[in-house]
């Protein structure tokens, strides 16, 4: 049995998520057969799925959204209706009450007050003396626990399937792609309710079934997924001429448009004018989705409003296209996919996240050609860059993103998630809040962004606060031995071994650099 | 008996769920039952709190035996000395304080503290985690075990009844609290951040194997120390010096409610002294003074039941009694173990003498242990709780039978040692060849000892209140912070700033927020 403890490094920490504490072995299994161990995962029939029982489709998830925003909607209404009447002119002192009124009227305030109201009072209060309790966080606010409404029900329950997923999965390398394709064609939570509401079933549905499938299917899912065309606001684009542009007196939104040359298939420089932009603008419009009247189909659905649909041909990238329907768009989609421009900006973008900041050329162009000739196949290009030898001889000189980090901590001490709350803080901490970048070019993907002196100073933190919870339960120095193995310096197990608590020692190892490269 | 056993569950699971939330500072775990052993006999209501120092505390610095004629030039650059500028505070003509401990020294005059010297588990090597197993577990060696003594020792206890259910969070339970008998923690909101020594070490690291990791960090802690004002102190442990005050006031409030525990344990990182050690100023002093601190809050903060409370601070071994090269001390094995509270019968150096001779010293090296810490632990749960001497051979110290209880810890056990006395010095008479914990028995004057017949029965005024108030109140926070914890740096600054008003914060840059769980609410609402 062959063993290589620096290939076995390379294929958990630069394709995978790190090696699993406890029994997994993952070392060993890793140093007998590198590539192997990679590759069995992408030889799963629909691995890359998640399908967790509890997590809803779209459309079910949009209909809730919208029913949830109605209703607060018709509260807020007949609240402004009810302070209405009380208003008795301009004079000064009904105003606060009615500023007061506004304040409470955001979602979880009525949220609240729909609630049926628990009893206020606790049993066997003393106002006059303070509880011990109290007198010890005298920072505590005294808010009363408001129920977490259906949004953030739903984000979490995503978050911790994804968590969940992360932390068991084998290598790890099929959680990495859909990693990577999730940036790739991010959308942020924060955009708004249903973003926040979709952010999970946005993956789960338009990115992991096309992780190893074509990137083409892949592109014309996610951009006609209900959460990106939120997030880039394509459900009120209307085209000029259409019926409902004309009706409405509104127009055209290149936001979508934009983003899928720039940053989803061409890329800056990929060869396309501001006309091009206007063009695939003119084209997708009345890509919307369907709202809670389900008028135009099953609330929260795709759908295609030839009302709002901007009648003609359009040219794009030389090409004209003049279907009349959601056909027209699908194909510049698929034409798109297939570009040139594109394989070399996926190519580059691929090679970047899994090999270095500054990938090899040579391996780049293969990149590219294996994308280009397979028109597209993912698992070809996964396959190609296994197969390099590039990707095992470039030393690990990439610093894991806080997800990549926090999860590989996760594995490393067997915590597999029943509440996410540990990892969205530790990400919103360290700078990557879970699906809510800062811009729809995703989360960075350099050293320059994650090896930043203010992130380390919080990485030790945070992995000093990860130590102090679970280092009781664990012997560091056995999980050096299953992170890193033979691999492990001479310097890094001096520092373990030396520390002066088993705390200290797990969180110099979370921060040592055979745990934080990859 | 079933309704105890539903609440054992209970508690289980909560805390198994609550370890997914993180918060920090010096973590107080306690026992979750009002144990029935309050004593109607003398009135007294004991408290028992163990505070474990993580890391060996250099005992030799922390309590100088500035009588021995080779501590001088062991200790070096760094020893004490009896007099002039900063000098160590004295206890009586052989041995003196640290003076970063003038708290602890007024107990001491106070006969309320009491010093163990040349003590040491019966660990002897020099790593750190099997030393603290060691401590903590009560068993003879190291090796995986689940449970520590303290919690073994509560289940020999009667039950009583149960006063808190799943109070709050903590980093983790010690594992001196660790087992079946259900406990629950709380941990201080100050926001933990790595210590300077555990920055330290991983810079050293970075600089041999990771240069740009190296650069970034160290800019990091600059701009963090910056952001800070260049006051500061050094850091220690996790959340520093404040912390260890914040831990112990929070604690101590607990236990001193009517139906607060009885029983905790406190644990405070930051002892492991390789390096400018410092003698009566510098980094031993910064943490001497925030447990001095510590037990300062813990007497006022407990009140009238500080009469009936014992703290016990211990740490996994000594330090080497020759200074070395870089002005700190390395691993070594006697050190010393600290008593103080209302019920200790103190105001004395409990030792056993060996010496500083090279000859007598360990291995050449460290202060002879001529002490079983076990011995001491021993003697306080057998004076505080009456727990039987068997179970406390048995099952507490397992296979500990030859290690008898030190007597007359305990100031209502009217047993004495109540001047400074040097065992040494009584056990060569009688028996030289053998070590104090055999011979303590001839102290044993028949205190309450096994006896269970003067247990109280349960039932105080005022119980449940505190489960039906409080603690339901905070679970629900809790519950709620469960489902809405959110760190974000926007809300840690204006936790920063809170806690930099209440005289405890600083370097909460990176922070898991409890008390800025509105502005949390507001910003995902926000979405």
């Amino acid at each position: 049995m062959a063993r290589d403890p620096q290939a076995a490094l390379v294929a958990l920490n630069r394709f995978g998520f790190g090696a699993r504490g406890g029994a997994s072995g993952d070392f060993l299994n890793a140093a007998s057969d590198p590539r192997g161990f990679v590759k069995t995962e992408l030889g799963r029939p629909n691995g890359a799925l998640l399908e967790v029982p509890g997590l809803q489709s779209t459309p079910a998830l949009g209909k809730a959204v919208f029913d949830y925003q109605f209703e607060i909607q018709q509260a807020r209404d007949a609240a402004a209706r009810s302070a209405a009447p009380s208003a008795t002119g301009e004079g000064a002192s009904p105003r606060p009450a009615a500023k007061g009124q506004r304040r409470n009227l955001s979602l979880n305030g009525i949220a609240m007050e729909m609630a049926p109201k628990e009893p206020q009072a606790k049993p066997a209060e003393n106002p006059g003396t303070m509880t011990p309790a109290e007198a010890m966080q005298p920072n505590a606010q005294k808010l009363p626990p408001q129920p977490l409404n259906i949004i953030q029900k739903t984000f979490r329950a995503e978050a911790l399937a994804r968590l969940q997923r992360a932390v068991i999965t084998d290598c790890g390398f099929v959680e990495r792609l859909v990693l990577f394709w999730s940036n790739h064609f991010c959308i942020s939570a924060n955009k708004g309710g249903p973003a926040r509401m979709w952010a999970g079933s946005f993956e789960r549905e338009a990115i992991r079934p096309h992780v190893l499938g074509r990137f083409g299917d892949m592109l014309k899912a996610v951009e006609q997924h209900p959460a990106m065309l939120f997030f880039l606001d394509n459900q009120q684009s209307l085209g000029p001429d259409s019926r409902a542009g004309k009706n409405r007196n509104r127009g055209l939104n290149e936001n979508l448009a934009r983003e899928i040359l720039e940053l989803h298939t061409l890329g800056v420089g990929g060869g396309y004018s501001q006309d091009d932009v206007t063009a695939l603008a003119n084209i997708i419009t009345g890509w919307t989705y369907a709202g809670r009247l389900g008028q135009l189909g099953a609330p929260g659905s795709f759908v295609f409003n030839a009302n709002a649909h901007q009648p003609g041909a359009q040219r794009v990238m030389g090409k004209i296209y003049d279907a009349e329907t959601v056909a027209q768009g699908e194909a510049v989609l698929a034409d798109l996919a297939r570009h040139p421009s594109t394989g070399k900006f996926i190519a580059i973008k691929f090679a970047r996240h899994f090999v270095s900041d500054d990938p090899p050329p040579a391996l780049v162009a293969r990149l590219a050609d294996v994308f280009t000739k397979t028109n597209g196949d993912l698992k070809a290009l996964a396959l190609a860059l296994v197969d390099s030898d590039e990707a095992w001889k470039t030393p690990l000189t990439k610093i894991r993103s806080p997800y990549e980090f926090l999860i590989a901590a996760g594995r490393l001490l067997a915590q597999i998630p029943n509440n996410p709350s540990l990892y969205l803080g530790g990400l919103k901490t360290l700078g990557q809040p879970l699906w809510s970048p800062a811009g729809p070019n995703g989360f960075p993907d350099s050293n320059a962004a994650w090896l930043a002196p203010e992130g380390m100073k919080l990485r030790l933190d945070i992995a000093t606060q990860i130590a102090s919870k679970l280092a009781e339960s664990v012997d560091p120095r056995d999980l050096l031995e299953l992170a890193a193995a033979d691999t492990a310096s001479a310097e890094t197990r001096r520092t373990v071994e030396r520390a002066e608590s088993r705390q200290q020692a797990l969180a110099l190892l979370l921060m040592s650099p055979e745990f934080q490269r990859r | 008996m079933e309704t105890t056993m539903g609440c054992c569950e209970e508690i289980r699971s909560l805390s198994t769920s609550r370890r997914a939330v993180l918060l920090g500072g010096a973590s107080f775990a306690a026992w979750a039952y009002l144990p029935k052993f309050a004593r109607a006999a003398d009135g007294r209501d004991p408290r028992l709190v163990v505070v474990i120092l993580r890391g060996a505390l250099d005992g030799l610095a922390t309590v100088a035996p500035t009588g021995d004629p080779d501590y001088a030039g062991l200790h070096g650059s760094i020893a004490l000395s009896s007099s002039g500028p900063n000098a160590a505070l004295p206890l009586d003509n052989f041995f003196s304080l640290h003076p970063a401990m003038p708290e602890f020294s007024r107990m001491y005059r106070e006969k309320k503290a009491a010093v163990i010297h040349a003590v040491a588990t019966p660990y002897r090597d020099r790593s750190h985690f099997d030393g603290q197993d060691v401590l903590e577990s009560g068993f003879a060696g190291p090796g995986r075990v689940q449970s520590g003594w303290l919690n073994r020792a509560l289940e020999g206890l009667p039950k009583g009844e149960r006063v808190t259910s799943a109070l709050a969070v903590g980093p983790t339970t010690p594992l001196v609290l660790r087992g079946a008998a259900p406990t629950v923690g709380w941990a201080p909101l100050v926001l933990p951040q790595a210590s300077e020594d555990t920055a330290m070490r991983l810079l050293e690291l970075y600089q041999h194997r990771d240069a740009a990791l190296g650069s970034a960090l160290k800019q990091g802690l600059a701009l963090d120390k910056a952001a800070q004002g260049d006051d500061m102190k050094p850091k220690t442990g996790a959340g520093g010096v404040a912390a260890m005050r914040l831990a112990a006031r929070g604690a101590a409030r607990l236990m001193a409610a009517d139906n607060g525990p009885r029983i905790g344990a406190l644990a405070f990182d930051g002892w492991d002294t390789h390096a400018n050690e410092g003698g009566p100023v510098g980094r031993l002093a910064q943490l001497l003074g925030g447990l001095d601190g510590a037990l300062a809050e813990f007497e006022t903060g407990l009140g009238e039941r500080w009469r009936d409370t014992v703290i016990v601070v211990a740490t996994e071994f000594g330090r080497t009694a020759r200074v070395n090269g870089t002005q700190g001390t390395d691993h070594g094995t006697g050190t010393v173990a600290l008593l103080a509270g209302g019920a200790v019968n103190g105001g004395r150096v409990i030792a056993d003498w060996p010496g500083l001779k090279p000859a007598s010293l360990y291995q050449g090296r460290d202060l002879a242990p001529t002490t079983d810490l076990r011995a001491a632990m021993k003697g306080v749960l057998k004076d505080q709780f009456g727990l039987a001497e068997r179970v406390l051979a048995e099952s507490v110290f397992p296979d500990s039978a030859a290690v008898k209880p030190m007597q007359g810890l305990d100031d209502g056990n009217r047993n004495l040692l109540r001047n400074l006395i040097h065992l040494r010095q009584f056990l060569r008479i009688q028996h030289p060849a053998d070590r104090p914990h055999v011979l303590l028995d001839l102290f044993d004057a028949g205190g309450a000892g096994d006896d269970a017949g003067d247990l109280r029965a349960g039932g105080q005024p005022g119980e449940g209140e505190f489960e039906h108030g409080v603690a339901a109140r905070l679970r629900e926070r809790l519950e709620f912070f469960d489902d809405v914890l959110i760190a974000c740096r926007d809300v840690a600054i204006l936790q920063h700033r809170r806690l930099g008003e209440a005289g405890i914060g600083r370097g909460i840059t990176a922070a898991f927020v409890f008390a800025g769980e509105k502005a949390a609410r507001q910003r995902e609402e926000r979405q």
